[in-house]
């Protein structure tokens, strides 16, 4: 029982010592791990809990970020205001893109979203705007009433609590009706249609509501570097989330933590080896699909991918059936 | 009078009816110009040698195949080319012919996911947990563990459905679509690969499904449980319908006897 | 008219390097249905690797252009080859059933080659030597290098000696039969696994041959060059039919065409989002592209 709750005390000692005690580095670090929960659980819903592969996923996170900052540095608009209208285009911008797309084969869709990342940032980066290669800079500080949200503290509070939301929804999304619709097309979808499920329409929910989390990331990233550009949205941005969730585990919240925790401070603490981190998380990736397809701390979703990774493993070994892909087609 | 009106069928009184149902795979015709009526709470069987289009009829009323030509109406209303889940709501369940469970996911969570369309909460419900969420997932456990007992596997509620037996997951494929409280039960060769005793088992079990006011329409190709449960019977051969009829009619119909059941001895 | 049928040149030229390309993806796909991320980053590691041989000639004082090329072509051809078979080995292998850890690993393969390169070359550019000039042919206003006329006809060469190799000899047939019914391949006695290696050979074979000439034509290359170009090429193997190979060398010479078209008339900054768009709306549209055929589910 102990060694199930440590971890988590210890985490949440750390979450709230760290404000109080912590270097204004440490306090930054902190939040850009929380920015990094908030991205990794929204892939979570889309990856984990649908199965859905989005290589794509920076793109809702540019449209957020782009959303807020244009609004308040062209509009004057207070931040509050603008996260609503955020989620609403990245909502929409996730409905417009997956309508079409999530009837295709799951890796049509890996190949849509990648291509839809790179239209947003080409997009970001072209248009007069959204200020070009530049980005949009002079972003305001939120603010709550009379106090302005500048110090480090307060923007790792506003994030804390971002995450916390985010965090929570997530946990029930997992055992509701809608995570046992994601389960059941994940498992089989012709069966869950003969359970009387539309998998088109969950799978759009769960690229929404993915799309709706980055967005929110993206609002509060907006204010909290205060300058933005596209270079932060890349492909390799959309990795590093994915990276999140597969490091910790499909479909594992503590997971998603603990790698969002591990991505944001291996580099940092390895500053000097930066030439080789993308090369390591290429290898990692494929490591850990071969090794532990389930992550750091598996989540029932993780525990099934892994067995269907030893299924494929065993039959090659057996030399029955070896090389045979998926069955269902 | 040969193309029947919705009205038709109300007249008849079947509760599903095939009319002219022709599927074709680019040069395949898997069924050609099918015509069937199922009554209420009755047990159709349609037999018919492997490759006959048996499934295919199947795939086509439950709307996992559009049909080529052809039409089919359930409770008076076409459901011709509909999507599957519309179908399951609108009152038709199945099974699969190679069992298709979620295998990975509790005997219990199998189960609950068949009330998918009879429960209503939402994404914001789902998302907040919201009370009305909670209420109705009470009720799914109530109802899923109705089902389980009703088909004997209450006992193996918390086992993966992996690990249930053979026989046991197809009673599971059947409480499945059981829970989604269809009027029109489609069962796909429930009993291939079943031992005696548990076909038997099944023969009691569909009878009660019967009983309990659900019309069953299956394939199947044990000759003992066909002929035992069936009210009626169809035979397709080739895609072609060559015979209709009560067991004993069938039994004693020589172009059956000639196209099926002297084929199946080979076998 | 000028612009539009200069245009239609450099289109061949461009749309010969995405055909090349994308044909190793339509072949994977064909065979085990997996979109193969890498393969764009296995055309870069093939550009690399003819430089590096050029490199070397160049140090044995090997001056003739002509014969460096070929050996700059065959060594990087073979080499990248046997690179693909490694990586659908190590890589893809032990994974083929899992369909989400197979992408992820793909990923895994595309970025290892991409900064396995960057590691071991260098961040920025580097150039090819210039070993063909600018000479060719002129009518009018219009110019064909004879570079440009070297890539298209060796070019149509290769992939009229693939379609035959797929469509005259017995391994071939092994590769159709393979990409038609797995279990029916094995049972008539085809080893799968090795026609599978086979084939990511031969695609990543073509990819590397596209890979030198492309470090010709353009004079330099970079780590990441594989990445923009290989999502192309797939686009193009999607446009012609994915799993189809005559349709993936019609959707590669259409894609560069269009874009040329594109890059000729209107910018060349929003030329990737023009086939982007095809991608998507072709996706949308026709999955099943010009010539691939349609693929009924079974049950
Ligand atoms: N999705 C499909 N695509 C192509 N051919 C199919 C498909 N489904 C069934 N068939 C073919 O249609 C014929 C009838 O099959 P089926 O309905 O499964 O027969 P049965 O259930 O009576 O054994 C067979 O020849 C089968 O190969
Ligand atoms: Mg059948």
């Amino acid at each position: 029982m102990l060694y199930r709750f440590a971890p988590a005390a210890a985490a949440v000692l750390v979450a709230i010592v760290l404000p109080i005690a912590g270097t204004p580095y440490l306090i930054d670090v902190g939040t850009l791990v929380l920015v990094y929960v908030i991205l990794g659980l929204g892939l979570n819903v889309v990856v984990g809990y649908a199965g859905l592969l989005d290589l794509g996923y920076a793109a809702f996170f540019a449209i957020g970020a782009y959303t807020t900052a244009l609004l308040m540095v062209d509009y004057h608009w207070p931040f509050w205001v603008t996260l609503p209208v955020a989620a609403l285009l990245t909502a929409l911008s996730g409905i417009i893109i997956g309508t079409p797309t999530l009837r295709l084969r799951s890796d049509y869709l890996a190949i849509v979203t990648l291509g839809f990342g790179e239209i947003v940032r080409i997009a970001a980066t072209n248009l007069t705007f959204t200020g070009g290669p530049e980005g949009v800079y002079g972003i305001p500080h939120p603010r709550i009433g009379m106090f302005v949200l500048r110090s480090p503290q307060a923007m790792y509070v506003l994030a804390m609590a971002f995450a916390l939301l985010v965090l929570v929804g997530s946990y029930n999304l997992a055992r509701s009706r809608l995570g046992r619709a994601w389960l059941a097309i994940r498992e089989d979808e012709a069966a869950a249609q003969a359970a009387g499920i539309y998998p088109v329409y969950f799978k759009l929910m769960a690229y929404v509501l993915g799309a709706v989390f980055a967005g929110a990331a993206g609002s509060f990233f907006a204010v909290k570097l205060t300058a933005i550009n596209p270079s932060s949205f890349t492909f390799i941005q959309s990795v590093t989330i994915l990276m999140v969730i597969i490091l910790g585990g499909m479909g594992s919240l503590p997971g998603v933590i603990l790698g969002a925790a591990v991505i944001v401070m291996l580099p940092e603490a390895l500053r000097a080896f930066d030439q080789v981190r993308m090369f390591a998380f290429g290898i990692g990736l494929i490591a850990l699909m071969l090794i532990r397809p389930q992550g750091l701390w598996p989540s029932r979703i993780g525990q099934i991918e892994r067995r269907v990774v030893a299924a494929s493993a065993a039959s090659i070994a057996a030399g029955t059936g070896a090389d045979t892909v998926a069955s269902t087609e | 009078m040969a193309a029947a009106s919705p009205a038709s069928t109300v007249r008849t009184g079947a509760v599903l009816e095939v009319e002219g149902l022709t599927m074709g795979f680019g040069g395949l015709i898997a069924v050609s110009e099918a015509s069937f009526a199922v009554r209420p709470r009755e047990i159709l069987s349609i037999i018919g040698p492997n490759g006959a289009g048996k499934t295919t009829v199947f795939n086509c009323i439950t709307g996992f195949l559009r049909p080529t030509t052809g039409r089919i109406t359930f409770e008076g209303a076409s459901i011709t080319g509909l999507r599957p889940d519309l179908i399951v709501k609108r009152g038709i369940a199945r099974t699969f012919q190679m069992i298709r469970l979620f295998p990975h996911l509790g005997v219990d969570e199998n189960v609950m996911i068949g009330l998918h369309g009879r429960t209503r909460a939402g994404t914001l419900d789902s998302l907040l947990h919201t009370p009305r969420h909670r209420r109705e997932e009470a009720w799914a456990r109530e109802e899923t563990y109705r089902w389980l007992r009703f088909v004997g596997l209450d006992a193996h509620a918390r086992l993966l459905a992996r690990e249930l037996a053979y026989g046991d997951q197809r009673r599971l494929e059947i409480a499945r679509a059981l829970a989604t409280a269809p009027r029109l039960l489609i069962l796909d060769e429930p009993a291939s690969g079943m031992n005696p005793a548990e076909k038997a088992e099944l023969v009691h079990l569909v009878g009660r499904i019967r009983d309990a006011g659900i019309t069953v329409l299956f394939i199947e190709h044990d000759m003992s449980v066909v002929m035992g449960i069936s009210d009626r019977i169809i035979v397709l051969d080739y895609g072609v319908q060559i015979a209709e009829g009560v067991p004993d009619e069938i039994q004693r119909n020589p172009r059956v006897i000639e196209a099926y059941l002297g084929r199946e001895d080979e076998e | 008219m000028q612009i539009a049928l200069q245009q239609l040149v450099n289109g061949l030229t461009v749309g010969a390097f995405y055909a090349l390309i994308a044909l190793g993806y339509t072949m994977v796909y064909g065979i085990i249905r997996l979109i193969n991320f890498a393969h764009g980053d296995i055309y870069a590691v093939g550009a690399f690797l003819g430089l590096s041989v050029y490199g070397l000639l160049a140090f044995f004082r090997v001056g003739d252009p002509v014969l460096a090329t070929l050996v700059a072509l065959v060594v990087s051809m073979g080499c990248t080859g046997l690179l693909g078979v490694l990586l659908y080995r190590v890589a893809y292998r032990p994974l083929l059933r899992a369909r989400l850890s197979i992408l992820i690993s793909a990923i895994g393969g595309s970025l290892t080659l991409e900064y396995g390169l960057f590691l071991v070359y260098s961040p920025s550019f580097l150039v090819y030597p210039h070993l063909f000039g600018r000479a060719g042919l002129t009518a009018g206003d219009i110019q064909i290098s004879w570079l440009q006329i070297l890539i298209f006809a060796s070019s149509i060469v290769l992939m009229a000696a693939l379609y035959l190799m797929v469509h005259r000899t017995k391994i071939g047939m092994a590769m159709r039969a393979l990409a038609i019914n797995q279990d029916a391949a094995r049972l008539m006695g085809v080893d799968v696994s090795r026609v599978i290696a086979l084939t990511f050979f031969l695609g990543s074979v073509l990819a590397a041959f596209a890979g030198v000439l492309t470090g010709l034509y353009y004079s330099q290359i970079s780590f990441l060059m594989g990445f923009l170009i290989g999502l192309k090429a797939f686009t193009a193997a999607v446009l012609g039919g994915i799993g189809n190979i005559p349709g993936a060398v019609l959707g590669g010479f259409l894609l560069g065409i269009l874009e040329s078209l594109a890059a000729g008339y209107f910018s060349s900054r929003w030329k990737d989002v023009v086939a982007f768009a095809i991608l998507i709306v072709i996706l949308v549209v026709r999955p099943r592209g010009l010539l691939g055929e349609r693929v009924v589910e079974r049950m």
